[in-house]
């Protein structure tokens, strides 16, 4: 027994005799990949750089021919969502024409922007990229006149003429270090320009924009709303009767804005200090929108 | 043995096809169509046996669907198919899935990558509208919305009598 033991042991001795060089050498090996992985300060510094401008890059903003690319995908996306364009022509140059009177405060490329109706019974109305804007026929419903729905569509030309969500994805990608958006669009890098589109409906049918920019849409929107000879309320007077709906209808609309009250109360002490009478023009509206 | 594997070949090709997008079938009377995907949401209609449904996206057990009504919303993967029932599918059922799958006109793959990226990357978190549209419907509604313009003769009509934009006072 005591000699069976002997020779184990004796085994053991010597397996850890032999392998110990071989397991010095291996970390001595590994000790210098380690030393080869970390980078020297001048490559450190390279890097800092590197980013540096890499950050300034992705801070530019797209150009007008980006946008309209990307928004056209979005576009793609809204209509996948909510259904097809209304086949209601009639409705649908309606809504051109209010679009495009509106439109024209914003003062440059005015004529790209477009309007769609979509047949779909939630309220609700979206902007993408490059001036495609959307408006549900269940909006459309719970508006009473004409300086309303400029009021919403002018909201939206906001959200593009001041390109909130444009710029909202490029500041996630400032932060997160990631690749300039414009350079990604135009290297023609398929997930790439995916991964924006993605994040563009997400922020549109999921997390919303910033409240300061909504609240900022509809300062905006009543300004150009009134400066185009609409009464400046049409967008107030919607809020306030969406508001009696909120809490009692689940759309996203409710989800993806702030609250209805504090918009009203924003518009109540801000924009709506310093309109000018319009016309509201309610009997065309509903001739042509009903 | 060869016939074999290609017939397997042709069904595993025509159920992605129909996983993908396109078109399936009610495979029960009075088959429920639900807000969200769950069986415990509230039931927004109820479609006969045989009821065509355009699957606009997969939701785990569910998919999202439209019916022939426009209404969309959510219906159990086990309770449609892709086959019409009791006409045994045929070419016409292939080439709806395939003209729904692959859309038609555009060739701008990019677009191709994004919506199906960004159908895939929609959160399926119950505040989905309650409505929606094929790929193909959705690329012809973009174009639509493209060409529809309104001419500066139309635009200065409903202006002026309008008493807005440039005929504002």
């Amino acid at each position: 027994m005591p000699v069976r033991f002997l020779v184990v042991g004796l085994a053991f001795a010597l397996a850890t005799l032999a392998t110990a060089p071989v397991m010095a050498a291996q970390k001595e090996k590994s000790e210098q990949e380690e030393k080869k992985k970390s980078p020297s300060d001048l490559e450190r510094g390279l890097m800092i750089f590197q980013s540096v401008i890499k950050t300034h890059k992705a801070s530019r903003r797209l150009s007008w021919k980006e946008e309209q690319k990307l928004g056209r995908a979005v576009a793609e996306q809204v209509f996948l969502r909510y259904g097809p364009r209304s086949r209601n022509e009639k409705i649908n140059k309606y809504v051109t024409l209010v679009g495009k009177t509106v439109a024209v405060r914003v003062g440059k490329r005015e004529a790209d922007y477009r309007f769609a109706v979509i047949d779909n019974r939630e309220p609700n109305a979206f902007a993408a990229p490059g001036g495609f804007v959307f408006i549900t026929t269940g909006l459309l419903k719970n508006l009473f006149s004409e300086a309303q729905l400029a009021g919403v569509l002018a909201h939206e030309v906001a959200h593009v003429s001041k390109g909130h969500m444009v710029n909202a994805i490029q500041r996630a990608r400032k932060l997160e270090g990631m690749a300039e958006l414009s350079a990604m669009l135009m290297n023609k890098n398929r997930n790439e320009f995916s991964q924006a589109v993605g994040e563009i409906t997400d922020i549109l049918f999921t997390k919303g924009l910033d409240k300061e920019k909504e609240f900022e849409s509809d300062r905006v929107g009543v300004e150009y709303a009134n400066q185009s000879g609409y009464d400046g309320r049409g967008l107030y007077e919607f809020l306030v009767s969406l508001r009696k709906k909120e809490g009692r209808e689940s759309s996203i609309f409710f989800s993806t804005h702030p609250p209805t009250y504090d918009r009203i109360k924003k518009l109540k002490r801000g924009a709506l200090q310093n309109i000018k009478r319009g016309q509201k023009l309610e009997k065309r509206f509903m001739a042509m929108a009903r | 043995m060869r016939i074999f594997t290609l017939l397997f070949t042709f069904l595993v090709m025509v159920t992605t096809i129909a996983w993908a997008g396109g078109e399936v079938y009610a495979d029960r009377d009075k088959m429920k169509i639900f807000h969200k995907p769950s069986v415990m949401s509230k039931t927004i209609t109820v479609i006969k046996k045989g009821e065509v449904l355009t699957v606009i996206e997969k939701a785990g057990k569910f998919y999202r669907v439209r019916t022939r009504k426009g209404i969309a919303g959510y219906a159990l993967k086990s309770h449609v198919t892709s086959k019409k029932p009791g006409s045994g599918g045929g070419n016409d059922d292939l080439d709806n899935l395939l003209g729904a799958v692959l859309g038609g006109g555009r060739s701008d793959e990019m677009n191709e990558e994004s919506s199906s990226h960004s159908i895939r990357g929609l959160k399926d978190d119950g505040r989905v509208a309650s409505g929606g549209s094929s790929l193909k419907s959705a690329r012809q509604s973009v174009i639509s919305m493209e060409n529809s313009g309104v001419s500066a003769s139309e635009l200065e009509k409903f202006q002026r009598e309008g008493k807005v934009g440039r005929y504002a006072r």
